[in-house]
């Protein structure tokens, strides 16, 4: 049953609109899905697949906004769904999945601060990875970053 | 003789050793580890690794240094007692080796220290990572340099 | 009265420097917050800026321990984009070379988890049989660590074939010394009373934290990449996974205890099997596509994604090491716990380095507490001996630290 084409059905007939699936593999399931019904999904799969676990998130900056894929992955099994939305750009925002699963803790804070999506809902949106020393609006991972334009707030090297 | 002769010499019989791993792979924090264990056992050199800069005569770098850790390199350059010296170990730290585009490298080990003190003795022991083997060697070539 | 006690940066417990944040009761844990940021190098971008054959050697350089994780992991990634099977010599050399790491990998965390609770003989004797594991490493790819093997479609060198009798004899003399290891560590008491009922994860927890590898076989999910989505030589090759259910850190240490017997006795008979062969499937173009790897590193299971837009670099790629999922489920197993016990509910996941004794004190502009990462080290060492003396017995603990 654990069988990417079968569950791409399944989630089809629960979500009839919104969904789009796209079985790569046997093993591989992608489906793109409508931001506002990203946390019903990702709920149902949790519920209805025994052994499901948010792997990671993976964050992609495009033109029109931040494509963020959570790659579930099965216990017991070789199947990996990805689960994407699009942020849209400007200010590209998404609801959290921290509040269904741990896992999610993490990863979002991770996305937010090197890409800039804010996650709506997040029970502990802060910073994670990148160096305190570095401003917000700095987001290594957009297209648009050049790390020559990086200005520091480091303030004064140590007296001696 | 001069006092700063007499310490140097005092630091080449057993120096003590600070470890700051910035933010290499650790693969040569692992190595420098392993130079602890009993197939290299540098203690018998009576090199040893101490818990506290102050306590140290060597600052052992590896990897390059990131911002998110290069105020607390500098400062710990900063709290040991002179004569100091400054080990590189790892291609990393020598010239940033891997890591020379990354947005989050502050720059090569040798100029965050040498922004605290310009007058600073480095020793770069090259190597990705370098054997337990080398990174001795570099120890014995620094006490050489240091006689 | 909550205190905070603020643990690190300089203690790399884990992979990389962090700061823990605990809040304590008395002497109980209430809550855990990890600071990260320290050695953050953004290598995911670096990795969009190389070709396909250049970035296994960058990503081989994630980690120290899990260099082959990575980079065949990221082999895993495209090859999901080409749909392509590697030959079978390849599988078999990317076993070799993995179970070597696992070997190594477990071992030195055998010993830092010996460092921890002072026995301070476990962890020079786990650190002195781990020197072996490196030579054979060394012999047959020619660097101690970081192989430079695989690659896309393959691996880039053979082994040499003429190293693997002295391998045989190596690991021959590995499989006593593992044994002799495994036993002194499983039959001796005072451990058992030290290490059990300490930093339970249960199974509920480790799922929803999306836990892996031993930390999540410990406490009874038999989550194994290398048995869930067979890759390598793994299908054709005898072994076992190991799980255990009580989900504390001696069933951590258990799990990657029997998990050495089991990886000497993969690499013995990869060796054994190891099909003639090209070695890999030539020189390829990567379509337009995304692809997911799934990698079973020491740690746990390794997620590599990959998207390609056709050119010959990467247009971008995801790691997600083991340690990431593994390091948050702190949270459950160390809240309720004394602090006597948190170095070793942190250590249990699998630190990647020594803490040798370099600590940092950071103070705590909040009114907390100052208590070193060595502090605790002791803390955690005097419960040992007084679990000891209960027992009536005498270990051979140094509590002297540094
Ligand atoms: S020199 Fe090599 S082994 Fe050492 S930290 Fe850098 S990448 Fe890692």
């Amino acid at each position: 049953m654990n069988d990417a084409t079968e569950i791409g059905k399944r989630l089809g007939r629960r979500f009839p609109e919104g969904i789009e699936c796209a079985p790569h593999s046997p093993r591989r399931l992608y489906a793109r899905v409508d931001p506002r019904l990203l946390l019903d999904v990702a709920r149902w799969l949790l519920e209805q697949i025994p052994g499901l676990r948010l792997a990671t998130s993976t964050g992609i900056d495009l033109r029109d906004g931040v494509d963020v894929l959570h790659h579930f992955a099965v216990n017991g099994s070789p199947l990996v769904i990805t689960i994407k939305a699009l942020a849209a750009k400007p200010g590209p925002r998404l609801p959290s999945l921290a509040a269904l699963t741990p896992a999610a803790d993490w990863i979002e804070r991770e996305i937010s601060e090197l890409l800039g999506v804010a996650f709506d809902g997040h029970p502990d949106p802060r910073r994670l990875l990148k160096a305190r020393t570095l401003g917000d609006q700095v987001l290594p991972l957009r297209r648009d970053f050049d790390p020559r334009t990086i200005k520091e707030t480091t303030g004064e090297p140590p007296a001696r | 003789m001069a006092i700063s002769t007499l310490l140097l010499r005092a630091l080449k019989k057993s120096p003590w050793v600070f470890h700051v791993g910035t933010s290499g792979c650790n693969n040569c924090d692992i190595e420098i580890a392993d130079c602890m264990t009993p197939r290299f056992d540098v203690e018998r050199f009576g090199v040893r690794l101490v818990g506290s800069p102050r306590h140290a005569d060597v600052l052992l770098l590896s990897g390059p240094i990131s911002r998110g850790c290069r105020r607390a390199v500098q400062e710990a350059y900063l709290q040991m007692p002179a004569p100091k010296v400054v080990l590189l170990v790892g291609t990393c730290a020598c010239s940033m080796g891997i890591y020379r585009d990354a947005y989050s490298v502050a720059g090569p080990a040798d100029q965050v220290i040498l922004e605290v003190d310009r007058n600073a003795r480095l020793v770069y022991v090259p190597g990705c990572p370098p054997k337990p083997e080398t990174i001795i060697a570099g120890v014995v070539k620094l006490l050489e340099a240091l006689a | 009265m909550a205190h905070v006690i603020r643990i690190g940066p300089y203690h790399p417990l884990q992979e990389e420097p962090a700061s823990f944040l605990l809040t304590v009761e008395g002497e109980r844990v209430i809550d855990i917050d990890v600071q990260l940021g320290y050695i953050h190098k953004g290598l995911e971008r670096l990795a969009e800026q190389r070709t396909y054959d250049m970035v296994p050697l960058l990503l081989e350089r994630i980690c120290g321990i899990c260099s082959a994780t990575h980079s065949i992991n990221f082999c895993h990634a495209v090859e999901d984009i080409l749909g392509l099977a590697v030959p079978p010599r390849a599988r078999y050399i990317r076993t070799i070379v993995g179970e070597l790491e696992r070997i190594h990998s477990h071992l030195l965390w055998v010993g830092l988890a010996g460092h921890f609770i002072g026995y301070e003989t476990v962890f020079m004797w786990a650190w002195k049989y781990r020197e072996p594991v490196l030579d054979m490493y060394e012999q047959l790819t020619g660097h101690r660590q970081n192989s430079a093997l695989p690659q896309v479609g393959g691996v880039r060198r053979d082994l040499p074939e003429q190293a693997f009798p002295e391998v045989r004899r190596t690991l021959d003399a590995l499989d006593g010394q593992v044994e002799m290891l495994t036993g002194a560590v499983l039959d001796d008491p005072v451990l058992a009373a030290r290490l059990s009922g300490v930093g339970v994860l249960t199974a509920e927890q480790a799922l929803a934290y999306g836990v892996v590898g031993p930390t999540a076989r410990a406490s009874g999910l038999a989550t194994d990449v290398r048995a869930d989505e067979p890759y390598a030589a793994y299908p054709e090759l005898d072994w076992k996974v190991i799980t255990r259910s009580e989900g504390d850190v001696f069933a951590k240490a258990v799990v990657r205890l029997l998990e050495l017997k089991e990886s000497i006795g993969l690499v013995r008979q990869a060796m054994e099997k190891l099909p003639p062969g090209p070695i890999n499937a030539g020189p390829l173009h990567v379509p337009r596509g995304e692809g997911i790897g799934r990698y079973e590193a020491p740690r746990g299971e390794d997620v590599h994604y990959v998207r390609s837009n056709g050119t010959n670099m990467p247009e971008r790629v995801k790691v997600r090491a083991p340690s990431y999922v593994n390091i948050p489920s702190f949270r459950a197993s160390c809240i309720g716990q004394t602090i006597s016990d948190v170095t070793l509910t942190l250590a249990a996941c699998d630190p990647c380095y020594s803490c040798t004794e370099r600590m940092a004190v950071v103070r705590d502009a909040g009114g907390g507490s100052e208590i070193t990462f060595s502090d605790l080290v002791r803390l955690g060492r005097e419960k040992t001996l007084r679990i000891a003396r209960e027992l009536g017995r005498k270990p051979d603990l140094d509590l002297e630290i540094g």
